[in-house]
This record gives structure tokens, sequence and C-alpha cells, in this order.
């Protein structure tokens, strides 16, 4: 295979201009490059937009920045295996359908990318075994970071998604999988719709309102994510499934959300070994049936978990902070099976400021003697007597906690002191 | 006689005005889209040409963000009293009733839950807009109140295909399990896919 280097500045600077050639330059080295060859872009900011339809492998040199506010794509990637590698693309058009990297056809691959955009980001249509990888995106929450319509078995690694509507959106698009990305401040981190057979691992969603959306889709595996701190809209949750089926949902850590997990007309999904940790309310069921949740540990939820109108669930071996336990035949779980009660949740619902009360004994004696509505309570049959999974919570240190309690016996002697004198 | 008469009339008048002052009185809100979420399917609601809202005659408001999510509300709330119904103008996203406007299906027009309908003010841009885009058909709300909704074609067929096969399971080999989809048993499907939604 030949390699073809250009130095595009040296090369626009002899050539003389006229008509689209210069105002396109690379455009015109990529149309006289035959397939197979390699196009290097010597660094610098290039304004226009670009078209690839052949396999090609376009390198930048150093800093090299591509630049456009038309309303066609920056890049625009056809046909089969057009490789780009270390280029930034801006899109500075604001019109609503204004994409920074348009790609369709298939065995593409774009590595080491930036990619800034007022719109969308990257759009797949109809595109196929494509690889985005090692890139970062940066959009104003005005349009979808990675969109994919119609596109399957493409593999989306170690991308960085900030300030997007939904970080990835996939649309009955199939069996791909996303891992390793960090999808943050966006709308939804994730978004499947219609999308079947697709994995989502080792990703983190933070500070999203929702981390991960699940809607209409079958046989989802997420597994080992983080969905952190999606809770500042009134509406957000780590993880949400909406008529979702056959979802694994294994080994997650879902941690300081507004919902952990919310589980609406879903059936036969799978939430096991996750990390549910902190969360205002840990699980929510609503219209949920014949889901299994199995061997969670679930650790300072304010409400642990509700269920409303969800029956034929699977619930056990799951470690709750909150649960009484006795453990008499030495197997490792609990003879009383607990129920989780949101009775907070009702409590507050109707009267915000009863929240002041959390936590208070009066409020626990309450729970105790007025039980929430059978139908919104979970019950695991067989609650786990220790937690399976390690957790890290965080500690004082040693010293603070001496000069703290040396300061507070100083103070209290002292007050004891003065106030003997006084007498 | 004719003083009673009067005062009737009066009466009457009064009545028609203060009920033409309350059928004013039933605004379609903003809708706010830090907050707003469908009442059915739980998604932001965007303020875009395809949030539409139902207000109750309690006062309450319901958004949804997209037609197919009002109508399926309205398919399971039948007792509900409702004050009003709004949807929005495709171009300029302007509040209409649904009585008055005019719909467009086209498959391939995106809308957020796929549901593939969008509304017009007028009927001339309605019509316009199915000229322009092929596969499209032109409904009132009348007829859009029978429409099926049938959300994303071959796809909802699908999830549909494997639950049904999950369910007859035990009546059946193991042809339901493979990865590729038997024509034949999609086609046997699509039957069953009406009445189970």
């Amino acid at each position: 295979m030949k390699k073809f280097t250009m130095a595009l500045l040296v090369f626009s600077c002899l050539s003389i201009p006229t008509g689209s050639e210069a105002s396109s330059p690379i455009q015109s080295i990529i149309d006289t490059t035959p397939a197979g060859g390699t196009v290097e872009i010597e660094a610098g900011e290039y304004e226009e937009t670009i078209v690839i339809d052949k396999p090609l492998i376009i390198v930048g040199k150093g800093d090299v920045l591509l630049r456009s506010c038309e309303k066609e794509p920056v890049v625009t990637i056809a046909g089969e295996g057009v490789k780009i590698k270390n280029i930034t693309v801006e899109h500075c058009g604001e019109e609503e359908k204004d994409t920074a990297v348009s790609i369709t056809g298939s065995h593409h691959l774009l590595d080491g990318m930036k990619i800034e955009t007022r719109r969308f980001g990257i759009m797949l249509v109809e595109a196929n075994d494509v690889t985005v990888q090692n890139s970062e995106l940066k959009g104003r929450n005005r349009g979808n970071g990675i969109d994919l319509w119609k596109s399957n078995q493409n593999q989306i690694e170690n991308v960085k998604v900030t300030n997007v509507t939904d970080g990835i959106y996939l649309e009955q698009s199939h069996e791909n999988v996303l891992s390793k990305n960090s999808l943050e401040n966006s709308r939804y981190g994730m978004h499947l719709m219609y999308s079947n057979q697709n994995v989502l691992q080792e990703n983190s969603s933070t500070s999203n309102i929702t981390g991960a959306m699940l809607m209409e889709t079958d046989k989802t595996s997420v597994r080992h994510n983080m969905f952190e701190a999606n809770k500042s809209n009134v509406n957000a949750q780590g993880l949400l499934l909406y008529e979702a089926y056959n979802t694994e949902v294994i080994e997650n850590e879902i941690r300081g959300n507004r919902v952990g997990v919310y589980i609406e007309k879903a059936e036969k999904n799978q939430l096991v070994s996750n990390k549910i940790i902190d969360n205002f309310i840990g699980v929510q069921f609503k219209n949920a049936n014949e889901n299994k949740i199995s061997q969670n540990t679930f650790i300072g939820n304010v409400n642990e978990a509700q269920a409303i109108e969800s029956s034929a669930n699977k619930v056990d071996n799951n470690y709750w902070d909150a649960a009484s336990l006795v453990d008499m035949d030495g197997d490792g779980k609990s003879e009383i099976p607990y129920h989780a009660d949101p009775y907070f949740l009702t409590l507050t619902k109707s009267v915000p400021e009863y929240q002041l009360f959390f936590q208070a004994p009066g409020l626990i004696l309450l729970q105790n003697l007025l039980k929430s509505p059978d139908d919104q309570l979970l019950t695991d049959s067989a609650p786990l007597m220790e937690m399976s999974l390690t957790v890290e919570k965080e500690t004082t240190s040693r010293v603070g906690l001496w000069v703290m309690s040396i300061l507070m016996i100083i103070a209290s002697t002292s007050v004891f002191i003065l106030g003997r004198k006084r007498k | 006689m004719k003083k009673t008469f009067l005062r009737l009339f009066g009466l009457v008048g009064l009545i028609l005005l203060l009920a033409a002052c309350g059928n004013e009185e039933v605004k379609p809100v903003e809708i706010n889209e830090s907050t707003d979420t469908c009442e059915v399917c739980n998604m932001m609601v965007a303020n875009d040409q395809h949030a539409t809202q139902i207000a109750l005659e309690s006062g309450r408001t319901l958004v949804f963000d997209d037609l197919g999510c009002m109508y399926e509300w309205l398919d399971g709330h039948a007792e509900e009293k409702i004050a009003a119904e709004f949807v929005r103008d495709y171009h300029n996203k302007e509040w209409v009733l649904v009585d008055e406007a005019t719909f467009v299906y086209n498959q391939s027009v995106k809308t957020p839950m796929a549901y593939n309908v969008i509304s017009f003010k007028d009927k001339q841009t309605a019509e316009e807009f199915a000229a322009e885009h092929e596969g499209s058909t032109v409904m009132t709300a009348t007829e859009l109140a029978e429409h099926s909704w049938e959300r994303n074609q071959e796809m909802m067929m699908k999830n549909k295909m494997e639950h049904h096969s999950h369910d007859q399971a035990e009546g059946m080999d193991h042809s339901g399990e493979t990865e590729n989809v038997d024509p034949q048993t999609e086609e046997s499907d699509s039957s069953h896919g009406e009445d189970t939604h």
C-alpha cells in the first residue's frame, strides 16, 4: 500500500487559488488519494467540511482543527473502512440537526478525536461495525453526543461525553457495545430505545438527570457500571427501566442518586450483586413484575425500596443495613424476612416538612406501629447477615477523631467547673 | 310579565357569558424542560413541537412528550374529566386544541417515543408536509382517535414476538430461541401483535 504524505500548508500556498479547491484543501487531497491510501494533515486550523466515501486513513499530525458552521457535517463518512485519527472537529452551527461527524456504511474507526458541537456530536445512521474510541466530545446540552439510528454491532469505548442531551443514544440499534465511557452533565447518560442485546459495561455516568435509561429494550446487559450523583433534577435517577425485558443489571455501583433504580412496566429483569448506596430511594418499582432482585447490598439509602402495584418479583439474599436479622441455622441468611417499608416516603409525600424527623425515634416507632400498605412493601424472604460485597465507607481520620474528643472533653469540663464557681 | 321575561333573558345571557369565560380560561401551560416528565413514559418533556398536554377539570395539567403517549393515557383513563387537550403546530410550536388540529402519520418522521405522528394548526400546512414526505397519511382528530398507534414498526413486532415465543415456549420446540427471525413466526405474530397491546 502506498503512503501519500501531503504537506497541506505548502500545497495550499503553491496551488493557484481557483474555485472550490482553494477553500477546501483537505477535500481536494482526499479526492486525489486512491482508496487505501493515507492522508496526513499538518497541524493547523482548517475552515472546511470534508466528505470521505472510500477506504482512507486520515491522520492529524499535531493539533489539527477542522471547523465549520455550515449546514453540512464537518466530517461526513460513508462507504467502508474509513479511519480517522487525532483530529479536533468543531461544528458551530446552531440549527437543530447540525452535526459534527456523520457516519454511514461500515467498518470505520474514529480514534483520538476531540469533538465540539452546539447540537449533535457523532451521528451514526444505518452504520455497522464502527468503532469510536479514546475520544472526547463536548456539547451545549442541545443535541445528543453519539446518536445511533438503526446501527448495529458498533463499539464505543473510552469516550468522554459532557454537556449534551443524551450522552449515547441508541434507537433501533442492536448488539452494540458501550464500554469504559464517561458521561457527565447531560440529560440521560445512556439512552436506549427499541434496541436489543446491547452491552453497557464499565461506564461511568454521573451528574446527569438519569444515568442510563432503557426503554422498550430486550436482553440488555448492564455490568460493572458506576451510576453516581444523578440527583440534581427532581426526576433524577441512576438507572431507569421502562418496558425493558430480560435485562441483566449485575455488579454495578449505584451511589448517591435521587432514585437508584426505577423500574416500571418491566418484566423478567435481573438485578444482582449491585451496590446500592446512599440514594434517596434505593429501588422503586411500579407495575413491574417477575423481576429478580438478589445479592445486592443496600446501605445508607434514605428509603430502601418501594413497590407500587408490583407482584411476583423474586427478592432474596440481599443485604439491607436497616434490617433486624436472626440467623438460627448458621447459613448466613436471616430467618426473619425483611420488609423494606417506604413509610417515610409515604409520610413525607403528603407533608414534606416531616423530612426533619428522618430517623427520629418517634418516627421509627410510628413506622413499626403503622406499616405502609402491603402492596407497597418489598419483602426479602431471606436477607443476608453480612454484606457480600466490600463497601468503602467514608471514615474520619483517627487523629481528627482524637482532637475532636479532647476538645469536647475540655469544653464540657470547663462548663462544669465555671458553672460551679459562679455558685 | 315583561319584567320577569327580561330578567330571565338577562339571567340566561349572564350564564352564557360566564360559561364562555369558563371555556376561555383553559389555557395551555408552558413546558418546563427541567421538571416536566411525561405522565406515561417518564421521559423529560422537551419544549418542542412534539409536546402535548391535557388540562383536567380539577385544574391539574398533564404533559406528554409524544402525541402517542397522550393517547395511551387517554386509553387508560376514560373516567377522567378532561377540560382540554392541546397539541402543537409542527412548524411554529403554537398550542392548538386537538379537535382543531390536523395530523400526519409518517413512519420516517422521528418523534420522542417513535409513534411517528405530528400535528399541524392548519390543514393546508399538514397537506403540504404530506405532499413533500412520501408515505404520509393526513388525519383529522376524529380519524386520529381511531389510529392504531403502532410504534416503530418491526422493532415492536420483534419485541412482542420474543415474548410471545417465551409464553408459548412449553408448547413449542426450540425454534423460538433462535436468533434469526423466522419469517413465518413474524407473520403469525403480526396478527397477534394487535390484540396484545
